[in-house]
């Protein structure tokens, strides 16, 4: 794959990359935006060991979803998810307050919890792609999916 | 899967946060791209003179050990034939250590181009 190919998948997915960050960021997207870059760059510079070019959506997903991880533990993103807000906001506001509670709600779960829960409902993905995005098993993901959306609807009913 | 649950997914389902422009992100990520670009054109430079570096010590070497191997019967017969080889060995190794370092200053790139003109080095 070339420069222009690549950009012009990236392209087309970038929507989707950026959404799925900003809902593993808590709404912080100023952050989501660092780590999508992140992401396409370090995709960038691998792209040769991409053999199959329908499969690069799951392989950048895959990507970001590592990087947001280790971002997570380089920084440790700030629990307080009030600060995450008060930066989105700067930026997003009106989207911000809508999906405020669902944020915090968010912030709330673990790292997987968080990932398998956006990547099934938001992005649409099957089990078996969510497994293979976030190197687990299909079982476990059933288990993170349910969790999550346990916990999500415990916080949201508070 | 109960009404809350519906309403959640539905929720999610739904969820697009407001994002920054997408051309600036774009454009962010060229500039980063086109440096990525710059270090990828470096090492692959790097690596076509050291490989043609290394063939160039290596034939040498070899040329080098063949001819002294054949002169050995002519050179200093007096001396002991271990010492002898030890001559051998080190002029082959001098030799392909010699020949590595010229070669690579011989396959040297040229300038980098993509620099500003202020700025131009001799790469190494």
């Amino acid at each position: 794959m070339n420069r222009e190919q690549f950009i012009l998948h990236t392209t087309r997915n970038l929507e989707d990359i950026r959404r799925l960050l900003t809902a593993l960021c808590c709404g912080n997207s100023s952050l989501a935006d660092d780590i999508a870059q992140d992401s396409l760059l370090k995709a960038y510079i691998s792209i040769d060991s991409l053999r199959d070019e329908s499969n690069f959506r799951s392989w950048i997903m895959r990507i970001a979803y590592t990087t947001f991880l280790n971002n997570k533990r380089a920084h440790q993103i700030n629990e307080n998810i009030e600060a995450a807000i008060s930066l989105a906001s700067t930026e997003a506001t009106d989207s911000s307050f809508k999906y405020q509670e669902l944020y915090e709600a968010l912030n709330r779960l673990t790292p997987t919890e968080r990932t398998s829960v956006a990547l099934y409902y938001l992005e649409g993905y099957s089990i078996k792609e969510v497994a293979s995005i976030i190197g687990s098993k299909p079982d476990a993901v059933k288990q993170h999916i349910y969790r999550g959306r346990t916990h999500l609807r415990n916080l949201l009913e508070k | 899967m109960t009404e809350e649950d519906k309403e959640l997914i539905q929720l999610l389902r739904g969820f697009s946060p407001e994002q920054s422009s997408e051309v600036d992100f774009m454009a962010r990520l060229q500039s980063q791209m086109e440096t990525i670009d710059l270090v990828k054109k470096h090492i692959e430079k790097e690596r076509r003179r050291n490989k043609y570096a290394v063939i160039s010590a290596a034939l040498t070497g070899c040329i080098v050990g063949i001819l002294m191997t054949l002169a050995l019967p002519f050179l200093f017969t007096a001396i002991e034939q271990l010492a002898l080889w030890v001559v051998v060995s080190i002029s082959a190794l001098c030799s392909t250590l010699a020949v590595y370092y010229l070669a690579r200053t011989l396959f040297k790139s040229e300038q980098c181009n993509y620099m500003p003109l202020s700025t131009r080095v001799s790469l190494p």
